[in-house]
């Protein structure tokens, strides 16, 4: 079933290895507006010409790069997350979720650590390798 | 790398060297770590040696790993010369590839050694057989929380056993079970008061299991201890590693335990020596107290020349030291003029306790032999990094609070002479 939601974005969308796709977890809104500002670095890193951002639908933040933006449902942005977290089915996807599932300690780097959002963004969620 | 991952990335190699001609030709690596590592012994097993490491980040450039040169690619004089192969084996290689092709790289010069992805078919098959690992623990153990260290490094078991007690009282769990993924992690185990030690006989058990977990968005009775593994695909705090203070001992602490600041890890008593030991003492004709234990090999730091270990051990007999080094015989061999040991890491502590002094390479058995009082120096390749830090920052004993009577150095290849000098110094 979550296979499929993939599938038919991917067929609509024409995405392909030449894509980078970022899906918001709207769990932190911070995060996920430094993951929308930082995507063309992780686009560059990945020799990608494309970059889609797909979303919660009515989500309040703000996208004016040159992304195509694709809505969902959160349940269905959860029924992707649940699938990625089984099985890597693309190679140029970051969700911003960080406290999901339950060994998912990012959320908890930003609240016990010097750690911020730019670096999970750019360390851990894209590996930029700095920030 | 976990022994399965070996396994696949071995048959990939071997496939490589029967249908490419790549002897003789000037081979290059691009990623220094683990995989890299492993390459180098592949290559070397069939009589070849990488030219050089490729790495973009610039503070591992100019390093060694396991003796191999790391350079940017901008250093290869000639990047598109047909004598040139590139070997990628990496997380990264996707990247790595595009990189060369676009400074001219020919397709035919690159060779992918890496496991494919597994389809979702593939997983699910898998995550079935970790139903069946899971459910003969559950056969056993009947309504205990399973912890699964899914790594085979001797220093972090011990690290979590260092923190045991304390996280199963505040957790206030008396039932679990601890399951490890080899013998040697399992002895580590037995070092400490943890209850229900089961050792998996194979290790892609480990990975079906997870596999299952997963499969089961993480809702079952399984906490995996760790501090962040790349197999996960959700799990990207690995990245974070050594980065703003965070090292080994806080990652534990804080992520893997949710213990405050003010706890500190707790050595296991250290046994009085035991017969057994006493015995191979006097086999080897090792002297108690006056026996340098030197421990020249890790798995995941870099390597020191064999010449220093020769030249350090006869100084060290000529102050009346008898010196041994701790090896397993199958793959590490004893250092020329000293007496090969090996012993079970349960026994670790007693046996360098025993000995009175230590001096190694910084691996998994230095935070086992941390607990002991006997004189102890560690050695740390300056320039290794790990992650976002050096490999000393990360690994420090002191550092990871295990212990402070250490004599702790950084060195590199220039001054290895100068380390022999201080160690023969500070040994009295």
């Amino acid at each position: 079933m979550s296979y499929r939601i993939w599938k038919n974005i991917v067929k609509k969308y024409n995405i392909s290895n030449d894509s980078v796709v970022l899906i918001l977890a709207g769990e932190n809104l911070v995060i996920d507006e430094v993951a929308v500002n930082r995507l063309t670095q992780y686009k560059n890193k990945r020799f990608a010409t494309k970059a889609f951002v797909i979303l919660p639908k009515n989500y309040d933040i703000e996208v004016n790069g040159n992304e195509k933006l694709i809505y969902l449902s959160k349940k269905k942005i959860s029924k992707l997350y649940h699938l990625y977290c089984f099985v890597h089915y693309f190679d140029n996807l970051v969700f911003t979720f960080i406290n999901t599932p339950k060994d998912n300690n990012l959320g908890q780097y930003l609240s016990k650590s010097d750690v911020t959002e730019e670096d999970i963004v750019c360390l851990a969620l894209y590996r930029l390798g700095k920030v | 790398m976990r022994a399965y991952e070996q396994k696949i990335v071995e048959e990939l190699f071997e496939a490589v060297v029967r249908s490419e001609n790549i002897s003789g030709k000037q081979i290059y690596l691009f990623g220094a770590g683990d995989y890299s590592r492993y390459m180098i012994r592949l290559l070397a097993s069939k009589g070849m040696m990488a030219e050089a490491i490729i790495d973009n980040d610039k503070r591992k450039q100019g390093a060694y790993c396991a003796g191999c040169k790391v350079i940017s690619i901008d250093n290869i004089k000639d990047v598109c010369s047909q004598n040139n192969v590139y070997l990628l084996c990496s997380d990264f290689w996707k990247e790595m590839k595009k990189q060369l092709l676009n400074v001219g790289v020919s397709e035919q010069q690159i060779f992918v050694i890496r496991k494919k992805e597994l389809s979702l078919k593939e997983k699910v098959k898998d995550a079935k057989k970790g139903f069946k690992v899971y459910k003969d623990l559950r056969k056993q153990y009947e309504n205990h929380t399973i912890f699964l260290c899914p790594y085979t490094g001797t220093g972090d078991i011990y690290l979590i056993g260092t923190f045991w007690s304390q996280y199963i009282e505040r957790q206030k769990i008396s039932d679990y079970i601890f399951v490890v993924l080899s013998k040697a992690c399992g002895r580590v185990a037995k070092l400490f008061p943890i209850k229900n030690v089961v050792t998996l006989d194979d290790m892609a058990k480990a990975k079906y299991l997870i596999d299952y977990y997963l499969l089961k968005n993480t809702n079952i009775d399984m906490v995996l201890l760790n501090d962040g593994w790349r197999e996960l695909t959700y799990s990207h705090t690995e990245w974070l590693r050594g980065y703003k203070g965070l090292h080994f001992t806080q990652l534990f602490k804080k992520f893997v335990f949710d213990l405050d600041d003010s706890v500190r890890p707790i050595h296991p008593a250290i046994l009085e020596c035991s017969d057994d030991i006493k015995k191979l003492f006097e086999e080897k004709q090792l002297i108690p107290g006056r026996t340098v234990v030197l421990s020249p090999y890790s798995n995941t730091l870099f390597d020191v020349p064999e010449s220093f270990w020769i030249s350090l051990a006869e100084k060290l007999r000529k102050k009346g030291y008898t010196v041994c080094t701790n090896c397993n015989g199958d793959k590490e061999s004893a250092i020329t003029g000293t007496v090969g040991i090996f012993v079970y890491l349960d026994k670790a502590p007693e046996f360098v306790e025993y000995a009175g002094n230590f001096i190694g390479i910084r691996s998994g058995f230095c935070d086992i032999i941390s607990g002991t009082t006997a004189n102890k120096a560690i050695l740390y390749y300056k320039e290794n990094r790990f992650y976002n830090t050096s490999a000393f920052d990360y690994f420090n004993l002191k550092g990871m609070e295990l212990c402070d009577d250490a004599f702790e150095i950084e060195f590199t290849m220039d001054d290895v002479d100068d380390l022999e000098e201080r160690l023969i110094k500070w040994i009295k």
